[in-house]
């Protein structure tokens, strides 16, 4: 009897061994990208001949990666969107004539070899590398050495379940009209999988926010302080001071999106008076700094965003309901920077996700194609049948054989 | 009560209220691992070793249980049918008696 029971138990272990749900498997596609953008400028005004607002953002760089091993990566100082630094390569490659492209921007992927372009003052890097650690990035450093505006974008696969995108920026002066000064500024945004699970970092450091000659502020963390101290004080403090000399500041805190974050973006905009000369109205400019994102998004591939109402790149600065957003989330076709007239190259589709503040980035996330169903659906379905099948035996146990038929 | 001949006279409803609270237990974790991710590669594996195994064992249990109240039947059945043929020849003579004219 006894070595029945050990061989129940033995066989009983074994049954709640194999019963036990599996491990999820990580091998899993994904699509990772991560951008970064030093500082957007934007001036508005309506005087302007064509369009309405002029943007310049720079240095960016951005980069992509997918399951597959494929990638982008690019950098550039201006940064004019996607379009227009294409440009000059597309219309070399349907007019056959040898137009140079834009210097300043250069773009790689993992089919191709590592773009650069170094002068004085500037420096662009852009590279991917393939094999068991697939890897893009990209860094454009900008002024003088050392380098006083900096974005970095990078992804690498570590393993074949370990992904990291993460994009950094930093500015070390700032000045806005008025007598407003940045320095130290710092923001970065890291989307980590690991193990089927997603971690977001963000940061937005400002060392020192200078009004009007005078050490004010400290952004760090999210948290403002006194400069100097750890005392903290209420964002109002801040805006109070600012729009004493004519800047507006609004702080947009980070934003978690489903596959990755967005850090926090810090808005100064103030108004120029109009030169009589040139432009009657007065123009408004806005600086967006923190411009930062990363993301993994796991599963199917996505169409661009791109299909879903144009270049997410040229349509963030021209919206209204927010500030302007980096360029470079997307890494859509890329042209090789060193090599003028060379096709476009199609990748791969891939997210575009909005670098955006939040009211952004949710209202895009939105409208992005999403998986039909959820597969915890089925599982709540499997589980009511379950219920029901136990609920009929025991309806038909306790009615239909403990107590007497009726009829 | 001997829990060892317990479980031999009700082997069969011992297992069934054991694979339904089994069934219970898998279908609970089956669920936290479905519900803690938005992949179906990483699902998968959860629905078919938590729900679809978590289905069976509650199945299987409910029908063992079933099955134990109906072997109660059959044993009842057979006790009353033994007791009539126990009963039988001392009431044949009875019978014989009365149907003597």
């Amino acid at each position: 009897v006894k070595s029945r029971v050990w061989l129940g138990l033995g066989g009983a272990l074994l049954t709640a061994g194999a019963l036990a749900p599996a491990p999820a498997n990580a091998e899993s596609s994904f699509t990772a990208l991560s951008s970064a953008t030093t500082v957007d400028v934007t001036v508005s005004n309506t005087d302007f001949p064509v369009v309405t607002a002029i943007e310049a953002a720079g240095p960016s760089s951005g980069s992509s990666l997918d399951s597959t091993g494929q990638g982008t990566a690019f950098a550039a100082d201006p940064y004019p969107g996607t379009t227009v630094a294409e440009l000059p390569g597309v219309v070399a490659g349907l007019t056959g004539l040898p137009i140079p492209a834009d210097p300043t921007y250069v773009a790689t992927t993992s089919d191709d070899s590592p773009a650069e372009f170094v002068k004085p003052g500037i420096e662009l890097q852009a590279a991917c590398t393939s094999g068991t650690k697939p890897r893009c990035r990209a860094s454009a450093l900008s002024g003088s050495d050392p380098a006083t505006t900096t974005a970095h974008a990078s992804i690498t696969q570590s393993s074949s379940d370990a992904v990291t995108a993460t994009a950094q920026a930093t500015t070390s002066d700032l000045s806005i009209p008025g007598g407003v000064t940045l320095s130290g500024v710092f923001t970065s945004a890291t989307a980590e999988l690991s193990n089927g699970r997603l971690r977001r970092r963000s940061d937005l450091t400002v060392s020192r926010l200078t009004v009007a000659g005078t050490p004010a502020f400290s952004l760090s963390g999210g948290k403002l302080v006194v400069a100097g101290t750890e005392a903290p004080v209420p964002f109002s403090s801040l805006v109070a001071a600012l729009r004493s000399v004519g800047v507006e500041a609004t702080l947009f805190a980070a934003s978690s999106t489903k596959d990755g974050i967005v850090a926090p973006v810090l808005r100064l905009s103030t108004v120029l008076p109009g030169a009589p000369a040139v432009l009657s109205k007065p123009s408004r400019v806005v600086y967006t700094l923190g411009g930062a994102d990363a993301s993994v998004s796991l599963g199917t591939f996505r169409p661009t965003a791109a299909s879903k109402g144009g270049s997410p790149g040229s349509a963030g600065p021209a919206t209204t309901t927010g500030p302007p957003v980096s360029n470079g989330a997307s890494a859509p076709s890329l042209t090789s920077g060193a090599a003028p007239g060379a096709s476009s190259i199609a990748p791969e589709p891939v997210v575009a996700f909005p670098s955006a503040p939040a009211p952004l980035a949710r209202a895009a996330g939105a409208s992005f194609p999403s998986q039909p169903f959820d597969l915890a659906d089925v599982y709540l379905a499997l589980v009511l049948s379950a219920v029901v099948w136990f609920g009929a035996t025991q309806a038909i146990r306790i009615f239909g054989v403990r107590f007497q038929w009726t009829s | 009560v001997d829990i060892m001949s317990f479980l031999r006279t009700q082997w069969d409803r011992v297992a069934g209220v054991v694979a339904v609270l089994v069934g219970a237990v898998v279908l609970v974790v089956g669920y936290l691992g479905v519900s803690g991710t938005s992949y179906p590669a990483e699902q998968l594996p959860y629905l078919i070793s938590g729900g679809l195994v978590g289905v069976l064992l509650i199945a299987g249990g409910g029908t063992l249980w079933l099955s134990a109240d109906l072997r109660d039947e059959w044993v009842a059945l057979r006790d009353i049918h033994e007791e009539l043929q126990r009963l039988e020849p001392e009431a044949a003579p009875k019978r014989r008696r009365t149907a003597t004219p």
